[in-house]
């Protein structure tokens, strides 16, 4: 019972010191939002691609009757697949500006180095991802079939995105530890 | 948590029902929040920056709802953007058997392939160029720049904000400008190149 008291006491004060009586400095700049939309990019590339995953078939053979499926007898399939492919260029664009934004205002400086060493990862494996996805559609081209089909897939649902989800953590946590920056 | 006194919209929709979804929440899912102490591990780990240090009321708003209603609308942008470009985006509509295409921000490392014939030096070059990026902050640094920088990032004093206001923006190191934007003209040059 006491344990359900401070844990009930646990759960008010984290709403409460996160959302409800948050205070935040104002007159933050719009440009400050390039982050947050790389990261609401990213959610759709998941969400399409969790949605891809349940068609695609990663084989030499049958990736391109697979892929045909999608976008010809699943309802929306076509949508999903094309959002997923004009998708990543919206992202690189949004993580281009945030990081730029991040440049030129000198935001790496002490003590965010180490949220830029973070970031920088963050957009290597973005175009990598791409590169990753880029294969997968372009495997049945077979011009490019010199790495396995299902190797590249792993890494394009497994493998990369766990480590952007790592990287992603360690990206946030340190934001809210040193907080946005100011202009002042 | 220090918090002001001063009553703000995000404190009248804190006083609006927590009690009851607080209870709910609480019961909800009893093995994270009552049986396990994993709750109480991560409040502990957190240390989320206080913003309310050093400054007047004014300087502040709150987080809700006012910053949330402004993630929602950047959200809805983003979501419209992606629809225009699912639309207009110059991609070819097959979903197979597409012509090859180079997307525009790899268009820099195609061109580069093609100038640079031997592959290792390719490689080389790709790596070297990564490296130099990740690593960015640690080569430019500046201990003047630095001091100011961490007192402004902790609210300590006014003074020392005003101070790190001078030169914080990258047109302020002419020399780092010069670096950055000859690069950047260099990549849209190289994807200009005819190869
Ligand atoms: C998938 C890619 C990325 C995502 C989802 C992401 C997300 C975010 C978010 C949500 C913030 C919070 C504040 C803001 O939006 O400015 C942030 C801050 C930051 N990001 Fe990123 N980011 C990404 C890539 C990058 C890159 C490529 C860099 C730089 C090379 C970078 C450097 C930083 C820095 C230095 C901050 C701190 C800004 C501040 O304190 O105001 N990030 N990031
Ligand atoms: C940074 C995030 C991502 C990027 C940049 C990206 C990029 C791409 C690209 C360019 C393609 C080729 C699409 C085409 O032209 O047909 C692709 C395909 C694919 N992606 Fe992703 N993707 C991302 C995230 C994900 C995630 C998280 C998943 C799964 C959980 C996923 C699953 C798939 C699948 C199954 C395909 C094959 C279907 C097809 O070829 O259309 N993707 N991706």
């Amino acid at each position: 019972m006491t344990n359900e008291i401070e844990s009930q006491g646990i759960v008010r004060e984290l709403i409460e010191t996160n959302i409800t009586r948050r205070l935040i400095p104002r007159g933050l700049s719009w440009f400050g939002c390039m982050g947050g939309l790389s990261l609401v990019a990213f959610m759709i590339q998941l969400g399409t691609g969790v949605f891809l995953m349940f068609y695609f078939i990663p084989s030499a053979t049958e990736a391109v009757a697979s892929i045909q499926k999608v976008s010809h007898s699943v309802p929306y399939g076509w949508l999903v697949h094309r959002i997923h492919a004009v998708g990543p260029h919206v992202m690189i664009a949004m993580v281009l500006s945030h990081m730029l934004r991040i440049l030129f205002k000198g935001i790496y400086r002490h003590p965010r180095e180490l949220h830029w060493v973070s970031g920088a990862c963050l957009l290597i494996l973005t175009l990598v991802m791409y590169y990753t996805g880029y294969l997968l559609s372009a495997g049945n081209h077979s011009s490019h079939s010199f790495i396995p089909v299902t190797f590249v897939y792993a890494l394009h649902i497994a493998g990369i995105p766990l480590a952007m989800g790592l990287f992603m953590g360690i990206h946030f946590f340190m934001v809210r530890s040193t907080g946005i920056y100011e202009p002042l | 948590m220090a918090m002001l006194d001063t009553p703000c919209r995000g404190e009248a929709f804190a006083s609006l029902d927590v009690n009851t979804y607080m209870t709910i929440l609480a019961n909800a899912s009893p093995l994270l929040f009552q049986k396990t102490k994993l709750l109480s591990l991560v409040v502990r780990f957190d240390n989320m920056k206080d913003y309310t240090k050093g400054k007047s009321p004014e300087m502040l708003e709150p987080f809700f709802p006012n910053e949330l209603s402004r993630h929602i609308i950047v959200s809805c942008f983003l979501v419209i953007l992606e629809m225009g470009a699912v639309i207009f985006f110059p991609l070819s509509w097959k979903a197979i058997d597409r012509p090859d295409h180079i997307p525009w921000f790899l268009l820099p490392v195609y061109k580069l392939h093609k100038l640079v014939h031997n592959e290792v030096l390719f490689i080389f070059v790709l790596v070297l160029s990564a490296l130099l990026f990740v690593s960015w902050p640690f080569l430019v640094r500046d201990k003047k720049w630095n001091v100011s920088s961490f007192h402004n990032a902790e609210g300590k004093n006014g003074s020392y904000a005003k101070h790190s206001k001078e030169r914080c923006n990258l047109w302020h190191r002419p020399v780092l400008f010069a670096i950055v934007i000859s690069t950047i003209i260099s990549l849209i040059t190289l994807c200009f190149i005819k190869t």
